[in-house]
């Protein structure tokens, strides 16, 4: 398993806690995480990372997919991680390259993360 | 969009009426179409009597014998000019009519005249009798000859009954006796049939075979001839325009009896009630189809207010089941998480993660815990059904209890206490439960290692409690709706299900008290709530008379 260098972004705190433990000890380095959009449009600019993990729902401002159409390129991957799946999300994340995960499974969320 | 379907069902209910009323006009119309043939039937079946009696009257009078000989003598009469014993004859027929105006004429084979009663020129006698219809009759038929002013009786125009005379029964015509009978307005006919008339337009006349006025209700046509209306050559009843005309025939003479009206009078009797009912039907018919339609279209509009109302309980129903579901899901999912790290990476975990890591578990197992006791009061407030037991409580030990129950050790709560008692009526846990959500809204609200003030204070005859933190505070419209279901901060890492303080507020209203969110000076917002003061006077008055309602169970309530 060769280890990425990630950037996560969730709006709530405990599900930021257990990202950030669960990710670190499959071996993974987290550059940054995030709270909000904006601020996740800025810490993927400034870290570069190999994959960004972002949650749907990020209050007011852009949302999650909003985030990855700024900042996605081609050598980033992308994962959704929300508790919000509908076709729309899914058509909309398909568009745009994204990978969607549901909340509530971490080895999916761990095998997406590694592609 | 749903505005104009109420409003074509209303036209469309308003059309319907306005159709039925229109068949009911219909069924009325054909009844006074109905109607108005029986009438005409009526008038044209009246005019036939009138025309047979007069047939009847007629027919023995030309072929009476009476004054085909002479009545003086049972003679023949002589037929010679000016014959003292025919003239005796003829006076005593016109004596049989004393008050006629005209007279009785003889008239050879050849029409000449030769003998009469007051005739008018006793010169006449032995000139030629030249009138209409008089041939015929010295050719041996019996006839009423038409009016023609060749009168010899009278200035006047008369008709005649003229009859042939014979030497014998079946011998050759020898001359006629002719009756005249004057065509005037004060004529004895005319006088007799103005009885007829009844209304103001009515007419009735007879009309000779030249269709002269013989005589007439309407006494300024007799003499003349007769209106072309009256002269259709198909008899029966006809409508010309503003007039109705019947017209019968009278066989025995060549006659019609004939009658005439305006037609706004002949139909007044059947119409004029029928118009009167026609236009209030149709004016209830358009206040009924007005009506109609402003009554269904409110209606209509009531009923989409109330599903509105219903969609909008609907939706609320809903997006508090998908709030309830996202947010029950977000720390079960948080508690599979850190429980499923802990299992896959034990080994690699230092003491402080694994630690780290179960506590966090435990936090979303009781914030888990407290959602599902939040969704279930609300449940149960909502059907009336969440339990109290109440007691007499000091709120500062209360107040105590709920703060050192806060896990957060990330903020400074500090606790300012009456020095004396605070005493109030309430269910402890519920109160417990009330306390606990206010310091958790504060500590949410608010920045980590910020100050909570806590006060238990008293406020007139009421016991005070108010959290304020110094966290972001709350707009005027939060203020309002921070007690409503389902409202939430506007902050995004705020969460919850939104029923806290709406909780909090069913909770405090059972009690008695209020309950109320306001902005702390400097910053921040409080939330305070008050329960009523129980003195210890009422301390004892309430627990006896709880103990009274206990025993009088059958008593009238008191309150």
């Amino acid at each position: 398993m060769t280890p990425l260098r990630l950037v996560i972004v969730d709006n709530d705190q405990a599900v930021l806690d257990l990202l950030l433990l669960d990710l670190r000890l499959e071996g993974h380095e987290i550059l940054a995480t995030a709270m909000d959009g904006d601020s996740a449009v800025q810490v993927c600019e400034e870290h570069q990372p190999d994959v960004l993990v972002v949650d749907l729902r990020l209050g007011p401002g852009i949302d999650g997919l909003g985030v990855a159409e700024r900042v996605r390129r081609d050598s980033l991957r992308i994962v959704l991680h929300t508790n919000y799946v509908n076709p729309q999300v899914v058509k909309r994340a398909k568009d745009l390259g994204v990978t969607v995960v549901e909340k509530g499974s971490l080895n999916a969320l761990r095998r997406a993360v590694e592609g | 969009m749903s505005k104009r379907r109420d409003q074509l069902v209303a036209v469309a209910a308003a059309v319907i009426v306005l159709v039925l009323a229109g068949s009911v006009v219909t069924a009325v119309l054909s009844a006074e179409r109905n109607g108005r043939r029986a009438l005409e039937d009526l008038q044209l079946a009246q005019l036939q009597q009138l025309a047979r009696v007069l047939d009847g009257a007629f027919a023995p009078a030309l072929t009476s014998k009476v004054g085909l000989t002479n009545p003086s003598t049972g003679q023949p009469w002589s037929m010679v000019a000016n014959d003292a014993t025919d003239k005796a004859g003829l006076d005593r027929l016109q004596s049989a009519q004393p008050t006629a105006r005209t007279g009785y004429v003889l008239v050879d084979k050849s029409g000449i005249v030769v003998n009469g009663t007051l005739l008018s020129d006793p010169g006449s006698v032995g000139k030629r009798l030249d009138r209409p219809g008089l041939d015929a009759v010295l050719a041996g038929t019996p006839a009423l000859l038409p009016a023609s002013t060749v009168s010899l009786t009278t200035p006047l125009q008369t008709i005649a009954i003229a009859r042939p005379l014979r030497a014998t029964a079946n011998g050759p015509v020898v001359g006629a006796v002719l009756q005249e009978s004057d065509v005037a307005p004060d004529s004895l006919f005319t006088t007799l049939i103005a009885g007829f008339r009844r209304a103001n337009t009515d007419e009735y006349s007879f009309l000779d075979t030249n269709g002269v006025v013989v005589s007439s209700t309407n006494s300024s046509t007799v003499g003349k001839p007769a209106d072309k209306t009256l002269l259709d050559p198909d008899l029966g009843f006809h409508r010309h325009g503003d007039v109705v005309t019947a017209t019968a025939p009278i066989p025995s003479v060549g006659w019609r009896a004939s009658f005439r009206q305006s037609t706004d009078e002949f139909e007044g009797d059947i119409t004029g009630p029928l118009r009167s009912a026609l236009l209030l039907l149709v004016g209830v018919a358009i206040l009924g189809a007005g009506l109609t339609f402003f009554v269904l279209l409110s209606r209509l509009r009531a009923a989409r207010q109330e599903q509105r109302r219903l969609a909008a309980i609907s939706d609320a129903r809903e997006e508090f089941i998908s709030i309830v579901s996202h947010e029950l899901r977000t720390p079960a999912t948080g508690q599979l998480g850190f429980l499923q790290t802990l299992l896959d990476h034990w080994d690699a975990m230092s003491e402080t993660d694994r630690r780290q890591t179960v506590s966090q578990a435990y936090a979303n197992a009781r914030r888990l815990h407290a959602l599902s006791r939040d969704v279930l009061d609300t449940a149960s407030i909502e059907s009336g059904e969440l339990p109290y037991a109440f007691q007499v409580i000091d709120l500062r030990p209360a107040v105590q209890t709920a703060v050192d129950a806060i896990l957060s050790p990330n903020h400074e709560v500090v606790v300012a206490s009456a020095d004396v008692e605070v005493p109030v009526r309430a269910d402890p846990e519920r109160i417990q439960q009330v306390l606990a959500n206010m310091l958790d809204n504060a500590i949410k609200n608010s920045p980590v290692g910020s100050r909570i003030d806590v006060h238990v204070s008293t406020s007139g005859k009421d016991g005070l409690v108010d959290v304020s933190d110094r966290g972001l505070g709350l707009t005027e419209d939060e203020l309002e709706r921070s007690f409503e279901k389902f409202a939430r901060g506007r902050h995004a890492t705020v969460t919850g299900t939104g029923l806290g303080l709406y909780i909090c507020r069913k909770i405090i209203d059972a009690h008695g008290g209020r309950i109320w969110a306001a902005r702390r000076d400097g910053g921040g917002a409080t939330v305070a709530f008050t329960l009523p003061i129980v003195d210890s006077e009422s301390k004892s008055a309430t627990d006896a008379s709880e103990a009274d309602a206990t025993a009088a169970t059958s008593g009238p309530a008191s309150r």
